[in-house]
């Protein structure tokens, strides 16, 4: 359940992003804690496609964080370990646009002013020196936070992947 | 007289709004390393253009040339996050191209660390993403949080940048792609805004987008042209820096149309020695490269200025005109 929801995020996704980027969503490095966040949304009465979607800025948000974390590998980087270094800051900050394009695209900007505070709080922590996977554990919390939070103004579609 | 002096426009006023985003977060500390670091990007100075321009473009809204608190409370809105937006894409633009000084003071990486510096840069969007939001009319959608989408369009300059290093057979036109993601979408973004949050009727918005784009890629071509007119002490970095770190700019694509410098200029690689780079530089000085870089930043200029005229029924559009010579015909 939660591979197929991972995928169609994936594929998803991959409309968003420029091909000159040579962002390989499919063959990330670093893994993502999709899972849980994956596992959260089934349980959530809303249609499939809004988890994907939901799924679909948690994976871009996280993405975005992981892309800046690996630069502290390579942060004394001369020459080839320069160039990924800077490749690793320009895809963040990609990853980061494409995050905002998407919400808006996809009309989750109350999601993504929901989770601007938690953001924040992230980065303030990760200059204070504390692991990205830790930091980003609050997120899927915080996101279903928001979806239990709404008001019932969505109606229709479905509310299970096998639909 | 300075641009903004001309223009009517309080830098002053725009500083301490910039200043605000960051002393008002409650979830940080003061002083602490975040703060301290935007605070010192803040008050580095800078030309403040992209406020400028929001600014301006907020002259050409329904109520033009009235005196409107709330107006003036969102046009300052919008040009702290532009500001934001452009001083964190410049502190990982310096990690990039490994400078070491911006505006003639240690650049943030070198005051603190590349990690530190990134870091900081990611807070200031993540910041002013949340400080739009929550100044945001509860329950509408805040239209400037699209402006961060921007973001990823600059990054397809700066990929751009990157994937044409030290690549001699790139055209003209693949330049002036990379120019306009790069530089010339922000400006003509800023505008756009300034006119959105005044309520400027759509021609007038589309109008300006344009006439920003043409100024903004005037203004870069200008900037590359600089970066060999100009002597160290002006620049705050050597003169050439950009094709010693393999960006091929305008000048150096008229400048390999000549066999004799095209040979001299192709074989510079990452490793060449300083007196190699030295020598392609001054060669590239005194040849006609950097006038015919200057006349299609003209070319740029005159249709601006076209576009501008056809806005005359408004004051501000002598604004545009002032902008438009003092920052494309720019010294430094």
């Amino acid at each position: 359940m939660n591979s197929q929801l991972i995928q169609d995020t994936q594929f998803l996704l991959e409309q968003y992003i420029a091909p000159q980027t040579n962002i390989q969503l499919q063959q990330e490095t670093s893994p993502l804690p999709l899972d849980e966040m994956a596992s959260l949304l089934h349980a959530c009465q809303i249609p499939y496609v809004r988890k994907a979607v939901i799924m679909g800025c948690y994976y871009l948000l996280c993405l975005a964080v992981m892309r800046h974390r690996d630069v502290t590998v390579t942060d004394q980087g001369l020459g080839d370990a320069a160039a990924a270094r800077s490749r690793l800051i320009l895809d963040g900050d990609y990853v980061l646009g494409v995050y905002v394009q998407f919400a808006i695209a996809m009309k989750e900007v109350r999601l993504m002013a929901h989770l601007n505070s938690l953001y924040k709080k992230i980065q303030i922590d990760l200059i204070q020196g504390a692991s990205a996977e830790l930091v980003l554990a609050e997120l899927p919390v915080r996101i279903i936070d928001y979806i239990r939070s709404e008001k019932p103004m969505r109606k229709g579609g479905d509310t299970d992947e096998a639909a | 007289m300075k641009l903004h002096e001309r223009l009517h426009i309080s830098l002053t006023e725009i500083d301490t709004a910039l200043e605000q985003v960051v002393l008002t977060d409650l979830d940080l500390p003061h002083p602490s390393v975040i703060s301290d670091g935007v605070l010192k990007l803040i008050r580095s100075g800078g030309k403040r253009l992209r406020p400028i321009l929001v600014l301006i473009g907020g002259r050409f809204g329904v109520t033009a040339g009235k005196e409107d608190t709330r107006l003036k409370r969102d046009l300052l809105r919008s040009a702290v996050l532009m500001e934001y937006v452009h001083m964190a894409s410049l502190v990982h633009d310096d990690i990039i191209d490994e400078a070491d000084t911006r505006r003639g003071e240690p650049a943030l990486h070198r005051q603190t660390d590349v990690r530190t510096a990134m870091h900081i840069a990611d807070y200031m969007i993540a910041r002013v993403m949340e400080w739009s939001s929550s100044n945001a009319i509860e329950d509408e959608q805040d239209p400037l949080e699209g402006l961060v989408a921007l973001v990823a369009q600059l990054c397809l300059g700066e990929y751009g940048q990157m994937e044409q290093a030290y690549n001699f057979d790139q055209s003209i036109r693949q330049y002036l792609r990379k120019t306009r993601n790069k530089t010339a979408v922000l400006m003509a973004a800023c505008l756009k805004a300034g006119a959105e949050v005044a309520g400027a009727d759509d021609e007038t918005i589309r109008l300006l987008y344009r006439i920003g784009d043409y100024l903004g890629m005037a203004f870069q071509i200008q900037d590359d042209i600089l970066d060999y007119t100009q002597d160290e002490r002006t620049l705050g970095k050597p003169a050439g820096s950009d094709l010693r770190s393999g960006n091929i700019t305008l000048p150096v694509l008229y400048a390999l149309e000549r066999p004799a410098l095209a040979a001299k200029i192709r074989s510079l690689t990452k490793t060449s020695s300083e007196s190699d780079y030295a020598y392609a530089i001054a060669a590239i000085l005194a040849s006609p490269a950097c006038a015919e870089a200057a006349a299609l930043r003209d070319r740029y200029i005159d249709r601006a200025e076209q576009l501008i005229d056809r806005l005359a029924h408004y004051p501000a559009h002598h604004d545009l005109k002032v902008l438009l010579q003092q920052l494309a015909q720019r010294a430094a």
